[in-house]
């Protein structure tokens, strides 16, 4: 895992964060996609899970009501067709697909935060080169205003040549601020190096287990404090390695 | 899909599903592949193993250290899989071409096997079907300077090559294999001069005994005989337990393994005698090389049936390879629908080729005149797949009447003595009039009419019927129903005025109107004592006859599995093929030659079909191998397809049904392949595209076909089947443009410089570079980008690609189909709930529209039905609403509907997978679909069918004990019958030359049901393509897809 380095170091900077933040009043769920079955969402689609509304978001490339997100069934090895879907999940995960994301908001509308998610690459084909082809996005909305905004190299491939999925720890970067909204999504690397979306459908991402806390009363905000300057530190961070990128990945006949 | 650890996953789902799948006790043979790679692929994957595959252009050696290392540690690991189940039902085990084994299992063993992660993938043991006396000459080989010359003249042609044929065994009496000449240089098994020496030192085959086989069978010319055979098979009378080619003659099936492997490989100076006439003198292809049989096609004791096991296949594939041949020869098939890269005799093929040995297969005789259409067979790259195309020698034969006057016609078969004579006219039942036209046309059972002929009048008589109106052969069929001992057709005024060569029954005579005006008048002038006799069959050379053209039986493309790879390959003489056969014995005469008592008959017979044009290729091809010892297999391939030549017009412009756009005609690479083989200049070909092992496992990999672990694939990477290192430039979905890659190999002994020229109707070429100066040796590589410019869109079109250096023509077939989106056509889930992601290639820009439907279960309309009348055109019986053994089922489809499907199993139909049941579908009488398998696993699928009412007809081929109770699934898929809350969403947003995601997900279906939908694409309105949607909630096995195709009727 060519990204590990970056990540153990991520990983660091989370520890320190939560010792400094001892007991937290956080009442913390797990947005783990099982309460629904396997489904397919157009752009503008809703579905909740554990007083969570997620909102699919079609690409900005599209008129907003295309094919851009789906729920599968890790334990079906038939839900991928030309496609290849990560593994070693054999639960139920969401999908991104074609350049589009996935909004996430308290159905209450109040504020939570984002401590850690798991995340993987969907291949538009199988056989591909072990290569981190793109990140996937974290953009939250705080509540008063501003963003915080973090980017993972998706996972490499196992032995057998599967992409699987990888652990995004989140506490130093979104742990301490408060959320309004998050939007995931993810880019691909043009041959410069810099990630970009839209990028001809081929974003795609999988993500599980969405480790979310409400965060009912606006009592902790010196304590966010640090938690930003944890943000900016990843955000300087961003983990990928030269050399590795690719434009466009080809398509299948 | 192969990216899942399917051991795990799977799991999760049959527990879900326990008790939703129906388990049936008695056993089935199926093949197990496992995980780890077999010798002839293995590059050292495996910590202390090392690489065991040969180096290009090499033979497998499975006496080296490293090999036995590498099969020792292959034993180890089957050993845990076989441990699970009983030793007893384990039939063949493999490891050197393929890694698996074969086994008799129940349906219970099987699922408990889907989920053993030793297991890499679970076939059904299909069973396939065996699908020349002057063609060395049509082939140019014995010319000056031809290839025969080239490697030392006819004496030497094939010198120490071996090739191996997978057959039904071999008449080992017939001189085509005698190693001895008598005192005038003919080939004798009783000669006093030994012409071969002992085989090559390399040889480790051996000559199995069996029943009327000894070791004193075989010699320095047929130095190898082996049989492959599950235990419990039962045999027919006419089958020998050895590697005796089977008896022929009524019951019998035998003759094929004869014919091909003394195309392929049979001795010259050879006098061939058919009917009692000498037909001159015959040779193999090859005619020094050493002859292996591999006899793998038996014809069983309960149903009389020849049929080639997958099973006995491999295990046939796998000996040869151990053995040392040079070449394979496979005339059998087809593959059900064409069949897949991860069929167990794909895979162990691919295992041969890279283990050195060139596999030639035959294309398959469901070209668009068979009665049962079929894509091409044998589809993967990395063997020859021949069509069966015509030479210009024809065969005619003399009627002589009771006058002393004699005339002739066309004739295959004339054998009959003089006999007393009859014309249709006056041979009617009591009142029938004489001048009933169907009387004289010699109408009857065969036409789905009642009889006419009245066999008091007809038996032990020569029958003069007139042409016109129905089938050729018919009339013959029915004058032998009425007792008739001989034919003569006679064309008459205003009618056709050709005479044809066609697969009577009965001896026949095709003659011309003038002188069936001879025949009549003498029979009139007669009477009662008018005579016959037909006879003095004989080949007499045409060079006004147009050759070769291609057969119509002959299988075309494209290609079902990818048609991005060409099928077939090229073509070679087919039809009308004269070679070794087997005698036709009675039952005591069989007795006699088991016991090893008597020195039996040889026999030689015409015998038409892609089985008969496979052995000239594996024949040709040991001589290049003998000329260009260094030459890789995919080099040979190469030679033979860039010097090949155009067929002439066969006069056929149909479209294929599972390709509307492609046409039957022969001349386009669908039917002629590369073109038709040119032996001499093949051997001085000027470049190659070189192929080898690694470049068929990423073109597998790319496709994720399965037959690499992904371990592998993710090592070595992958290629886009277009861009596969082939002679021949094929391009499924130019979504735009598309730019292909190649390399060629200088083969020349000089430095040359090569200059590209292109054409693609509608389109722009552009090779780059366009010239090429290459050294003896040398290789170079280029692209070719296709830009559509005025080429409609879903369309093949057909050009080429030649490369010249002013000696060398190095040409290649160069096919594109412009789209606009590359969907998959099928994909299927067991999941009762699901969701599912495909990925479709896009040449437009903007949003793409869809219209879906289902998904349902199968309408069931379950029945009796007896047996049919197989002699009969089952087609008309159904168009005239049923007979006995054909049922009638109306269904009406909608306007609009997306696909209608009709199937039925054998899991649903009475005789544990033995009742074999047709499919034939009919509207305003016409046929817009069949199924002809083996079994009662039978399909036809219409996309967008034209509304109206249709007829679907279940015929009784053979029902068990002559009666099977069956079900019929219906599917009519249309935008209003919806279940399981379908959904399919699109892409909003598609680049050209792009990939986006589609979206489909059900949920809450019944357990234990088939259901169907589909999803149209649409762009601004207009189709793009469908892809079909199967969910499966009953916990499916492997089905069993048997072809019963045999070769095409001898003639």
């Amino acid at each position: 895992m060519k990204s590990t380095p970056t990540l153990k170091q991520l990983a660091g900077v989370v520890v320190s964060a939560v010792t400094l933040l001892g007991a937290a009043p956080a009442m913390a769920d797990t947005i783990s996609f099982e309460a629904h079955g396997p489904d397919i969402f157009a752009g503008g689609d809703t579905f909740a899970e554990a007083g969570y509304t997620m909102q699919v978001l079609d690409t900005v490339a599209g008129n907003g009501g295309g094919f851009a997100g789906a729920i599968a069934n890790g334990a079906d090895p038939t839900t991928c067709t030309v496609a290849a879907c990560p593994v070693g999940n054999n639960s139920m995960y969401y999908l991104g697909l074609n350049d589009g994301g996935l909004n996430i908001h308290r159905t209450d509308a109040s504020a939570f935060s984002l401590h850690g998610l798991d995340y993987a690459f969907l291949a538009p084909i199988g056989g591909l080169h072990n290569f981190s082809y793109g990140q996937l996005m974290l953009t939250g909305t705080a509540v008063g205003g501003g963003t915080v905004r973090a980017t993972f190299d998706f996972p490499l491939q196992n032995g057998a040549g599967n992409y699987v999925f990888g652990g995004a720890p989140l506490n130093a970067a979104f742990g301490q601020t408060k959320l309004s909204g998050l939007n995931i999504s993810a880019c691909m690397f043009d041959n410069s190096g810099n990630c970009y979306n839209p990028a001809d459908n081929q974003a795609q991402f999988a993500i599980d287990n969405l480790n979310v806390s409400a965060v009912p009363e606006p009592s902790a905000y010196a304590m966010l404090m640090l938690g930003l300057g944890g943000v900016a530190f990843a955000a300087r961070r961003r983990a990928r390695q030269a050399g590795q990128s690719a434009p466009t990945l080809p398509a299948q006949a | 899909m192969k990216l899942h650890p399917i051991s795990s996953a799977v799991l999760v789902l049959l527990s879900a599903m326990a008790g939703a799948a129906v388990a049936d006790d008695v056993r089935h043979s199926y093949i197990v592949q496992l995980v780890d790679k077999p010798a002839a692929t293995y590059t050292g994957q495996v910590t202390g193993l090392a690489a065991t595959m040969p180096a290009a252009g090499q033979r497998l050696n499975v006496d080296a250290a490293d090999v036995q290392n590498y099969l020792n540690y292959l034993d180890t690991k089957q050993e845990s899989v076989l441990n699970t189940i009983s030793a007893a039902e384990i039939t063949h085990k493999y490891n050197v071409v393929f890694n698996g084994f074969a086994a008799m299992l129940t349906d219970d063993e099987v699922r408990a096997l889907k989920k053993n992660s030793g297991v890499a993938k679970i076939s059904a043991d299909n069973i396939h079907q065996l699908d020349t006396s002057y063609t060395p000459t049509f082939l140019g080989l014995d010319k000056a300077g031809g290839l025969w010359d080239q490697v030392g003249g006819k004496g030497a042609a094939g010198e120490n090559m071996i090739i191996g044929i997978l057959d039904g065994g071999i008449w080992p009496e017939n001189p085509s294999y005698a190693d001895r000449v008598d005192e005038n240089g003919n080939p004798s098994h009783t000669g006093a001069t030994r012409v071969y020496d002992a085989p090559p030192a390399s040889w480790h085959g051996s000559c199995d005994t069996g029943e009327g086989f000894g070791v004193q069978n075989c010699n320095n010319k047929l130095i190898g005989a082996r049989y492959f055979k599950s235990p419990s098979k039962s045999l027919h009378w006419t089958e020998f337990d050895s590697a005796r080619d089977s008896v022929a003659g009524p019951e019998g099936q035998g003759g094929h393994g004869s014919h091909t492997s003394s195309t392929a490989g049979g001795n010259a100076n050879v006098t061939a005698v058919v009917g009692g006439v000498p037909m001159g003198k015959v040779s193999g292809m090859a005619p020094r090389a050493r002859i292996a049989a591999y006899k793998i096609c038996w014809t069983d004791g309960a149903t009389g049936k020849n049929g080639c096991s997958n099973g006995d296949g491999v295990a046939g594939i796998e000996q040869a390879v151990r053995d040392g041949v040079n070449v394979l020869n496979y005339s059998i098939g087809p593959g059900a629908g064409g069949g897949s890269f991860d069929d167990p005799i794909e895979v162990a093929f691919l295992g041969a080729a890279s283990a050195g040995v060139f596999v030639s297969a035959s294309a398959g005789n469901s070209g668009p005149t068979s009665t049962t259409p079929a894509p091409v067979s044998h589809i993967s790259p990395w063997l020859t797949t021949v069509g069966n195309s015509t030479h210009n020698r024809s065969y005619i034969a003399t009627v002589t009447l009771g006058s002393g006057a004699k005339v002739d016609g066309a004739s295959s078969n004339a054998m009959t003595p003089s006999a007393p004579m009859i014309l249709a006219k006056d041979a009617g039942l009591a009142g029938v009039d004489p001048a009933n036209p169907s009387l004289l046309r010699c109408f009857g059972g065969t036409d789905g009419v009642p009889a006419l002929l009245d066999p008091a009048k007809v038996t032990g008589k020569v029958l003069v019927c007139d042409r016109g109106a129905n089938v050729l052969v018919n009339k013959s069929a029915n004058a032998k129903t009425a007792g008739a001992v001989g034919v003569i057709i006679a064309n008459v005024p205003g009618g056709a005025t050709t005479i044809l060569n066609q697969p009577h029954s009965l001896s026949t005579i095709h003659i011309v109107k003038e002188d069936g005006a001879i025949v009549k008048s003498y029979a009139a002038a007669s009477g009662a004592a008018a005579t016959a006799a037909l006879g003095d069959l004989r080949a007499v050379f045409d060079p006004n006859v147009p050759a070769p053209v291609m057969n119509g039986s002959s299988s075309r493309g494209p290609n079902v599995a990818n048609a991005n790879i060409l099928k077939p390959d090229v073509t070679a003489p087919g039809t009308d093929i004269l070679a070794a056969v087997t005698a036709d014995l009675t039952h005591a005469q069989r007795d006699a030659v088991a016991a090893g008592g008597v020195a039996p008959v040889t026999d030689w017979a015409f015998y038409t079909g892609t089985s008969m044009a496979s052995p000239h290729v594996a024949g040709v091809a040991a001589l290049l191998k003998q000329r260009h010892p260094d030459w890789t297999p995919a080099a040979i391939k190469s030679a033979l397809m860039t010097t090949a030549y155009d067929t002439k017009s066969d006069g056929l412009n149909g479209s294929v049904f599972w390709d509307a756009t492609a046409k039957t005609t022969g001349t386009l690479p669908w039917g002629q392949g590369a073109g038709h083989i040119a032996p001499t200049p093949a051997a001085d070909p000027g470049l190659v595209y070189d192929a080898t092992e690694i470049d068929y496992a990423r073109f597998l990999c790319g496709l994720n076909a399965g037959v690499y672990s992904a371990a592998t694939c993710q090592a070595i990477g992958t290629v886009q089947p277009y861009n596969l290192n082939l002679a021949s430039l094929t391009a499924a979905n130019v979504l735009g443009s598309l730019t292909m890659t190649r390399k060629v190999t200088n083969v020349g002994s000089t430095t040359a410089t090569y200059t590209a020229q292109a054409n693609l109707p509608g389109y722009t070429v552009d090779v780059q570079p366009a010239v090429l100066t290459l050294a003896a040796g040398a290789k170079g590589s280029f692209t070719v980008k296709l830009t559509r410019t005025n080429a409609p869109i879903d369309t093949w079109v057909y050009g080429s690609l030649v490369w010249s250096d002013g000696t060398h023509t190095v040409r290649s077939p160069l096919t594109a189909r412009g789209s606009a989106l590359a969907a998959p056509g099928r994909v299927s889930s067991e999941a009762a709930t699901g969701s599912k992601i495909l990925t479709v290639g896009t040449g437009f820009a903007g949003t793409l529209g869809s219209v879906k439907g289902g998904l349902i279960p199968a309408t069931i309309d379950s029945r009796t039905i007896g047996q049919a009348d197989v002699s009969a055109d089952t087609n008309s019986l159904c168009a005239a609403g049923g007979a006995p053994g054909v049922n009638v089922h109306t269904v009406v489809i909608p306007s609009g509907a997306l696909v209608a499907r009709f199937s039925t199993f054998d899991a649903d139909t009475t005789g544990h997978g033995l009742s074999d049941l047709d499919l034939v579908v009919l509207k305003d009488g016409a046929v817009v679909g069949s199924s002809g398998g083996s079994s009662a696993n039978e399909q036809v699928q219409l996309i967008k069918p034209a509304a109206g009412t249709y007829s679907v007809c279940v015929v009784g081929y053979a029902p068990v004990d002559g009666q099977a109770n069956y079900s019929l699934n219906s599917w009519v898929v249309t935008p209003a019958t919806v279940g399981g809350n379908f959904k399919a969403l699109m892409p909003s947003a598609a680049t050209v030359g792009g990939t986006a995601s589609v979206g489909l997900s059900w949920s809450g279906l019944a357990l234990g049901k088939r259901h169907l939908g589909a999803v149209q694409y649409l762009l601004n309105g207009s189709y793009q393509g469908t892809t079909m949607v199967e969910v499966n909630t009953n916990d499916p096995l492997p089905q069993f897809d048997s072809a019963r195709d045999k070769y095409v009727n001898a003639k």
